[in-house]
């Protein structure tokens, strides 16, 4: 593990001035303050409760490289099986980790509204983005985080002023392509919505063909008054990536967020969700699906912090495992004392589709008032052999009954996506992870 | 009783076992060696493979980290502040026939409503009260030598039936399987031995009752049950102790065995002083508890209901090794003033069909806090593994806390787990009905208790049914309004 992360520390010493917002200072201190602690803390290992089912080993093992400009020949016409749409969305597209203009579209942004490479604007203007900057990761189990804040390269700045309103989704897309060395990647997102701004957000992470290669991502969510957010992550690399993401929302008063996540994709996902309900009235929607087969391992942590009264939650994570796959999640909801009418509910359904397939699941509450309602359950099974029987019975056979069972499961998360273009694009992503796994 | 005597009564009552019995009593020095254990196993004139046993467990606690990962709080414990060994009877006595103990004894144990005059006993009930370090009578047990079983102190199991002893014991707890089970390994004074012959059905309630009453002294006891092929066994357990500044430490291991078709059922009482209003005093219950169902068809089940201590924290599990196997676990944890808890069960499945049911039911007042942390494990040879898991969580006040932490490991396919909780506090429409019916309000919450506590209550047998609802109302006083 040290080789691994002294070969990080060495990058990021011999590489300083190079990395975007090297003439910030507090950027600089930043960076320098996150190396440090993740040069104490290190890569996260078994015996911390939140990685305990899951092993990085595999992760430092293979000795990745930071990815460096210029292995880029891409033309529009390759990203097209990655996009919902070539018109309907503004797009922004990052490959190896770094802001590709020509295969970038933003054409009719809104007035006011900045979308921009955070590596350029950090560079350019960097008061812009210096507040949204800060260190927030506490805990010695945040080694990814802090890596990510000390080395990241690039990453996606989105600002909507006050009452702004985004029309068409933005897509935020992170290609990683074959390289002879394993590249890793380490894009780093910000996205404030101003008072009663409205904005839908797709974030999508895949690979030309079977890269191998690591994502290390960070992306920041600020949600003023009265804002709405849709937030769509979108988990699609290849199956012998390595991916590691942690989501952090803040959300101010009668702000509200909708996050949807579907992951089919990597050899070892881990993702984090973690969302505060800092203004009264907020509400935040979190729902997954992943679906594993082959050898896949699939870690999904959210924390729901409860901050403020009369806030509300709701979490649905949904998880299908097939061959030697093992899927972990882990929520917890916390209500301080003192914070009232917090109304909650979180629930975990696990579908078993093999002898060999793993699910481990803890939802959890950590609950420190009384006047409070909060749920939640946790289900595992395999398909009903009841239902698979009527649906032969009626004529399928046993791969499509089994399919159209998998589907009926996976769709209630599916029918959060909104809107319908997204849906339906998600819907045939979906397809491909379940024929394949 | 009507509700209201029962408010009046809740509210005039305090912790009433907190008084103290001067008695002589012959207690070894604070702290812990090799000659303490070397002590204690010699007093206790041992078989030599025990003394062996006690010293490996205690130089692998040396080793040991003491673990801090549950959510209860309390400062560190001086382990060389402890007292290992009271006992009641002078040196080298180590059991003496009823008539000859010392009736300030035996009054302490009517005056806890355990007579331990056959004559007056409930009848269908068999005790071995323990207090402090030793056992001091054990009621009935010729009526049950009749049907083969055996029931009696560790002390006489280990100098009578030393190799039944030897097979079983530390057999589904380690000696080192964890910090205070090794510690109790080492330095465990007596507990209660019960052994039932194949086919027989226990005619009537086993059940120890333990008292801790010397001061800076620790209790470390050890049950082993074991049931043979296709009998059964109803065991209680109950335990009270005096109202003392200092907090006083409870590390005790309970071992469950069931055979073939054999069914154990054991339900605990907790009401270990909880220390005061203020969080000072009262009892660290930190205790081992396991059951293996190691035949086919053996059932274990745990009642709890633990009201008392000012820490509890313990798991009761089972370990489903045999087919059809099944194990239950019903909870009823209440932490008020500052008392804190963490519990919960873990359900091993390793036999195929096998079946674990999980109903745990948290109350918190004042600035208790209380927290569920449960395991249930299918692993990958246990095809067609059920388990069902409630848990819900009451709140009285706005500085308590509950807290669930519910962990589901699945390695088989055809396994089907469920696991639901909730937490809120009793809702006003539910307050007002009762209300409007004519019930004051303190009535109506302890009526709204009852019935949130009611499907683990049912599963006492009667006689603790009855004395886990006060105690449920005595521990809620100061509380509700």
């Amino acid at each position: 593990m040290n080789t691994a992360m002294n070969a990080y520390q060495d990058h990021f010493v011999e590489h300083a001035m190079q990395l975007p917002g090297f003439d910030s200072v507090s950027v600089r201190v930043s960076r320098q303050e996150a190396m440090q602690r993740f040069m104490q803390s290190g890569f996260p290992t078994q015996r911390l409760e939140n990685w305990k089912h899951t092993s990085v080993t595999a992760l430092w093992k293979r000795a990745y490289k930071p990815s460096e400009p210029g292995c880029m020949g891409l033309d529009p016409d390759d990203i097209t099986p990655y996009l919902a749409d070539r018109r309907g969305v503004y797009r922004l597209v990052f490959v190896n980790g770094l802001f590709s203009r020509p295969l970038s579209d933003l054409h009719d942004l809104p007035v006011g509204v900045r979308v921009a490479s955070m590596a350029q604007l950090v560079n350019d203007s960097p008061c812009e983005v210096e507040p949204y900057l800060g260190n927030h990761t506490p805990g010695n189990d945040q080694g990814f985080s802090d890596l990510n804040h000390a080395l990241w390269g690039d990453g996606a700045f989105v600002h909507l002023p006050s009452g702004t309103r985004l029309e068409k989704p933005l897509h935020l897309l992170y290609l990683s392509t074959i390289s002879r060395e394993p590249m890793v990647a380490m894009p780093r997102n910000v996205v404030v919505a101003g008072t009663d701004a409205h904005a839908q957000i797709v974030e999508s992470y895949a690979s030309l063909g079977q890269a191998r290669h690591f994502t290390n991502a960070h992306t920041t969510l600020v949600l003023g008054e009265k804002a709405r957010v849709r937030h769509l992550l979108l988990l699609q690399e290849s199956l012998v990536a390595h991916h590691v993401g942690t989501m952090r929302a803040t959300q101010m008063g009668d702000s509200c967020l909708d996050s949807q996540l579907f992951s089919m994709g990597g050899e070892l996902t881990r993702q984090e969700l973690h969302v505060t309900l800092a203004g009264e009235r907020a509400e935040c929607s979190l729902d997954g699906l992943f679906i594993a087969g082959g050898g896949q391992h699939m870690d999904f942590h959210t924390s729901m912090h409860h901050t403020s009264p009369d806030t509300w939650s709701r979490q649905l994570y949904k998880g299908v495992l097939d061959g030697n796959a093992r899927g972990v999640f882990n929520g917890v909801v916390r209500v301080p004392p003192g914070i009232h009418h917090t109304r909650s509910n979180q629930t975990s359904a696990n579908l078993l589709l093999s002898d060999t397939a793993e699910i481990d699941t803890k939802p959890q509450l950590e609950i420190n008032t009384d006047a409070v309602q909060c749920s939640h359950g946790a289900t595992v099974g395999s398909l009903d052999p009841e239902a698979l029987f009527y649906l032969q019975s009626r004529g399928l056979n046993v791969t499509s009954a089994r399919l159209l069972l998998i589907k009926g499961f996976a769709e209630e998360v599916l029918q959060r996506v909104k809107p319908t273009l997204l849906q339906a694009w998600v819907g045939q992503s979906l397809n491909l992870g379940v024929k394949q796994s | 009783m009507n509700d209201s005597t029962v408010v009046a009564s809740a509210i005039s009552r305090s912790y009433k076992h907190g008084f103290v019995t001067s008695i002589l009593s012959d207690t070894i020095p604070e702290g812990i060696d090799e000659g303490v254990i070397r002590l204690i196993s010699s007093k206790k004139r041992e078989p030599e493979f025990m003394l062996a046993w006690r010293l490996a467990a205690y130089r692998h606690w040396l080793g040991m980290i003491e673990p801090h990962w549950s959510s209860v709080r309390y400062p560190p414990i001086d382990y060389q502040g402890i007292s290992y060994y009271s006992s009641p009877f002078a040196d080298n006595q180590d059991s003496i026939a009823l008539e000859d103990v010392d009736p300030a004894l035996l009054a302490t144990y009517e005056k806890l409503g355990i007579p331990l005059d056959e004559r007056l006993s409930l009848a269908g009930v068999a005790v071995d009260a323990v207090f402090d370090s030793v056992s001091v009578a054990t009621t009935h047990q010729k009526k049950l030598a009749q049907l083969g079983i055996l029931f009696c102190s560790m002390s006489e199991a280990l100098r009578e039936h030393g190799a039944l002893v030897q097979r079983h014991l530390g057999s589904v707890v380690p000696s080192g399987d964890n910090f205070f089970a090794a510690l109790n390994a080492a330095v465990f004074s007596d507990g209660t031995f019960c052994y039932i012959p194949p086919g027989v059905r226990c005619p009537m309630e086993l059940s120890t009752y333990f008292r801790i009453n010397a001061a800076r002294t620790g209790q470390f006891e050890r049950t082993l049950i074991i049931a043979d092929q296709n009998s059964y066994v109803s065991y209680l357990e109950g335990c009270t102790a005096p109202q003392r500044d200092r907090h006083q430490l409870h590390a005790a291991v309970v071992e469950l065995i069931a055979m073939e078709g054999a069914e154990i059922k054991y339900s605990t009482v907790q009401n270990w002083y909880p220390g005061d209003a203020e969080g000072r005093g009262g009892i660290y219950n930190f205790v081992t508890k396991r059951g293996e169902c190691r035949g086919d068809r053996s059932r274990i089940s745990w009642t709890q209901v633990e009201t008392g201590s000012a820490i509890t924290w313990k798991y009761p599990s089972v370990i489903l090794r045999g087919e059809g196997a099944s194990g239950r676990f019903h909870s009823v944890a209440l932490t008020n003033h500052h008392q804190q808890a963490d519990t919960g069960t873990k359900m091993i499945h390793i036999g195929r069909h096998t079946s674990s049911t999980i109903l745990s039911k948290g109350i918190s007042a004042g600035q208790g806090h209380n927290a569920y942390r449960g395991l249930v494990k299918v692993l990958a040879g246990a095809q067609g593994a059920r388990n069902h898991t409630q848990c819900d969580s009451l709140l009285l006040g706005a500085h308590c806390s509950a807290h669930t932490y519910p962990c589901i490991e699945v390695k088989n396919h055809s396994a089907k787990v469920e696991h639901e909780a909730t937490t809120s506090r009793i809702s006003e429409e539910q307050l007002f009905y009762c209300q409007q019916r004519g019930l004051a309000s303190e009535a109506a919450v302890s009526l709204i208790v009852n019935g949130f506590c009611q499907d683990v209550l049912r599963e006492l047998p009667m006689e603790f049914s009855v004395e886990a609802r006060k105690l449920l109302e005595v521990n809620l006083e100061g509380s509700v309004g």
